[in-house]
């Protein structure tokens, strides 16, 4: 379990941007240390991406729950999670210290647009992710009306996010099964 | 401008317990929840501050909902508050992951299911381009901006890691300010460096 925490707090730190990149890396070490089938894994990444959060942090949760159990899912999302999450806060209160605002404009002036990039991408990502050859356009067309539709209601509308994932839930189901 | 609010512990955890069901598909999906819940029903901190801080947690490792939750936490509560979010924020998916898992073992895949899975990652979709939309317009404050936003975005379509580019751009935004901003200050970073004065009650609780 221990060479399991390790696994999982090296990859805290390489978790950069929401973490799609990790899942390939879990995968690996997964079947080099036997912790699970392949069939299994594709399960799990079944699983990870129909709940809400990060896929690999819960990804992470389900393999470390799978071979070890509460114990284990408890040991690789604090893994996975505390050493980011101690560094991020730790840099950051380093950064607010150092000068109140004038570090912090200049690094938010280069970073914003990254980010912006970062999110615009994620979009794009889960997008291609999301469709498979064939059934391309009906889903393509299914999922540009979602989009249109669920920002006419989050903006014209000014409607709870909530609403948006529901409704988005029931057009797949009505019209993607 | 108004200094964040200090929200009691247990406002906190509540508020990203409830929020964190909506983070499907990674955390920038939060992000127009999280601005409706702060900024327009709790008024915890203004929009420009939000703003700023969900930069932060999108650039630094570790899961982007998570680390927003954690710095708004320590925003505004220190590290307790940072606690209270963080855990408030990871819990909920940590017991629906299990949760379905069980549930999974038993009943195996669903057509159904999964097509309504497919829906859901398109309302994510939408949900995250509206957090790129609200992000953006803070970002993109003159050519510069507009630039490396491009720039960004076509390095990632080809397949750069995102390390070297948050990297990359914080190290433009420092030499640009450094560059420029000892001649003569920009109209862009005028206004930005106004908009922080004005913050800066703000800030001083985070310090």
């Amino acid at each position: 379990m221990w060479s399991m925490f390790l696994f999982f707090l090296k990859l805290g730190f390489l978790s950069f941007g929401g973490g799609y990149a990790l899942i390939p890396m879990i995968e690996q070490e997964a079947a080099r240390r036997q912790w699970m089938s392949g069939d299994a894994f594709l399960d799990l990444i079944g699983v990870a991406g129909m709940a809400p959060g990060p896929a690999a942090v819960n990804i992470s949760t389900l393999i470390g729950y799978h071979t070890y159990g509460i114990a284990g899912a408890i040991v690789t999302l604090s893994g996975l999670i505390l050493p980011s999450a101690i560094l991020t806060l730790v840099l950051l209160t380093a950064l607010y210290r150092l000068q109140k605002q004038a570090w912090l404009n200049r690094i938010l002036y280069g970073l914003q647009p990254i980010v912006t990039a970062l999110i615009l991408f994620a979009v794009y990502r889960l997008g291609v992710g999301s469709l498979d050859g064939s059934v391309w356009d009906k889903q393509l067309l299914v999922g540009i009306s979602i989009i249109g539709i669920g920002w006419m209601m989050l903006v014209r509308y000014r409607m709870h996010p909530v609403f948006i994932l529901l409704f988005s839930a029931i057009c797949g189901a009505a019209f993607l099964a | 401008m108004q200094p964040d609010a200090q929200p009691s512990m247990l406002n906190l955890f509540w508020t990203f317990l409830k929020l964190s069901p909506v983070s499907f598909g990674g955390g920038y999906a939060i992000f127009p929840a999280l601005e409706r819940e702060i900024v327009d029903n709790r008024k915890w901190m203004t929009t420009d501050a939000l703003t700023d801080t969900l930069s932060l947690a999108s650039a630094a490792p570790g899961g982007v909902g998570v680390n927003a939750a954690i710095l708004l936490g320590y925003r505004m509560r220190h590290w307790r508050g940072a606690l209270a979010a963080g855990i408030g924020s990871i819990l909920p998916s940590f017991l629906i992951v299990l949760a379905l898992y069980a549930v999974y073992a038993r009943i195996g895949p669903s057509a159904k299911a999964e097509a309504a899975l497919t829906g859901i990652t398109w309302g994510v979709m939408t949900l995250i381009l509206f957090s790129a939309v609200r992000i953006g317009k803070a970002a993109v404050k003159d050519r510069t901006t507009l630039i490396l936003l491009l720039l960004a975005l076509t390095s990632l379509l080809l397949g750069l890691a995102p390390v070297y580019i948050i990297v990359a751009g914080i190290a433009i935004g420092i030499f640009y300010a450094v560059f420029r901003g000892s001649q003569r200050n920009t109209e862009a970073m005028n206004r930005a460096s106004i908009n922080h004065k004005q913050a800066d009650p703000g800030y001083m609780y985070f310090i």
